[in-house]
């Protein structure tokens, strides 16, 4: 087909508004579930507790070898063989913090085992508790180091919120896709598609950047 | 140093991108498509391969029919044998991407004649006409599509039974899905009250699980036409099919795989 055709866009805004917000809300949401499992889960991996080191160490690597998809589905077609029937957005949101989740804990971690052992020993002789430890003297430090990687999952995150589309969440992926199949003209939704992404993503980038600057401290290397 | 070369990159990335957009643009260097398919000695269909009876894998992983013996009896008498076929899968959302990109030569793939498609691509006379049906489980409430009223029905992307059920059932909840397996797998594990589709496919469901009926009423007629690209160099092959499409149906061939693949 000929040339770009900015009225059928135009025309769909009113759903790509729609759709972008559930994008927004899920990617929100999300995020906020994915941090909590994954500073939970990078804490229990250094915890003395073996069976919590252990089981926490099986969820990531099953987690984070798996697609996406394959877990979306389990949550969307799976569990209501078990009787456990939730809304396809709740299975969205859980599905997607589960999965980066994992990915965070792993970032926190290799954060956390990046901070010189000198200063953890330092900490329990002075009579820090593990707790203390990790939240006074270690995750400070390690935040720092973190934040760049961490951007980046939550970027990602965004990114994958797309597939959400397959289990009839009408997010911003769903509504380009439909509205492209209804006018035919898929070059022109796609390259909007492209955009909203890109921007979703360019905004994460800017506040992570604006954070690290904010937490670097000048003349100061990220780790000892 | 680093700089240059990084710059160097993007050039030549953007010139690759260039030439690689403006191939994809020129279809007018094209030569005649009913050439190229006597030159190649086959036709490339796109098919589904997930609507029984029409397009679908059976249990022998054969790829069987009804679009698929028509396509079958069309190359016979354009290139003188039913073998001288290769099918593509194409789903509701694909198919007219497939025709648009030269993928495939023609879609035989149970689609609507209708005037918005046909601003974008070129079909072939009728050759079966469906009607739009509801398919709900054996023990549903649901008896027309009035009962649809804030309930969920399953549609799929890309099909006329999208646009009409919005018609029909305006305060439906539409959940669209891609393809019909992923669409029916939702309604059995519980996550619609109703699907709605052409009846010849949701046949095909029903027999395969016989907990869901079809409900009587027809909301729509549905001629399926071959579908080709919209191009002057496909008119000698749009001819050529049209006329076997008439033949095949003057000689009975038309009646012997309908009644072969809905028999009644």
């Amino acid at each position: 087909m000929n040339g770009f055709d900015i009225n059928i866009i135009i025309k769909a805004i009113p759903y790509i508004i729609s759709g972008l917000k559930i994008t927004l809300f899920i990617s929100f949401a999300s995020s906020v579930l994915a941090l909590a499992i994954g500073v939970s889960i990078a804490f229990f991996r250094t915890s003395e507790i073996s069976a919590l080191k252990y089981i926490s160490a099986i969820y990531v690597e099953v987690i984070r070898n798996t697609p996406l998809l394959i877990q979306l589905y389990i949550f969307y077609k799976g569990l209501p063989n078990i009787g456990i029937n939730l809304s396809p957005i709740l299975c969205g949101i859980l599905s997607l913090s589960i999965y980066t989740g994992a990915f965070i804990s792993e970032v926190i971690r290799s954060g956390i085992n990046s901070i010189a052992p000198e200063q953890r020993e330092a900490a329990k002789a002075l009579g820090f508790s593990q707790l203390q430890v990790f939240k006074l003297i270690i995750f400070p430090q390690a935040l720092r180091i973190i934040i760049p990687p961490l951007g980046s999952q939550f970027i990602n995150l965004v990114k994958n919120s797309s597939l959400v589309s397959f289990i009839t969440v009408t997010d911003v992926f769903y509504v380009i896709y439909r509205e492209s199949e209804n006018s035919f003209r898929f070059f022109e939704f796609f390259v909007v598609g492209v955009v909203i992404y890109m921007a979703l993503s360019g905004i994460i980038s800017l506040f992570v950047n604006f954070l690290e600057r904010k937490l670097s401290i000048r003349g100061r290397m990220a780790s000892i | 140093m680093k700089n240059i070369s990084k710059l160097s990159i993007l050039l030549l990335f953007v010139l690759l991108l260039q030439i690689g957009l403006t191939a994809c643009g020129n279809k007018s260097d094209n030569p005649d498509l009913l050439k190229t398919v006597l030159k190649r000695g086959k036709i490339i269909a796109g098919v589904k391969y997930d609507a029984k009876p029409f397009g679908f894998i059976d249990k022998d992983q054969a790829l069987k029919g009804f679009d698929i013996d028509l396509t079958r009896e069309i190359s016979k008498r354009i290139l003188g044998s039913e073998n001288a076929v290769e099918f593509q899968q194409v789903t509701s959302s694909s198919r007219i991407i497939s025709l648009n990109s030269g993928n495939v030569d023609l879609v035989a793939a149970t689609m609507t004649i209708n005037p918005k498609r046909a601003l974008v691509i070129d079909f072939s006379s009728p050759y079966y006409i469906a009607g739009q049906a509801l398919m709900v489980p054996v023990n549903s409430n649901i008896k027309s599509v009035k009962d649809l009223n804030n309930k969920r029905v399953i549609v799929i992307l890309g099909s006329t039974a999208e646009d009409s059920i919005r018609q029909l059932a305006p305060n439906a909840n539409i959940l669209g899905f891609r393809t019909y397996t992923d669409g029916f797998s939702a309604l059995k594990a519980g996550r619609a009250d109703a699907m709605t589709t052409d009846n010849t496919i949701l046949e095909g469901l029903v027999a395969e699980d016989h907990s869901f009926k079809m409900l009587k009423e027809r909301y729509t007629k549905e001629p399926y036409g071959i579908g080709f690209r919209k191009s002057p160099e496909t008119k000698s092959f749009q001819y050529a099919v049209n006329t076997s499409l008439e033949n095949i149906a003057h000689d009975g061939t038309l009646s012997k795989i309908r009644k072969k693949w809905m028999p009644e």
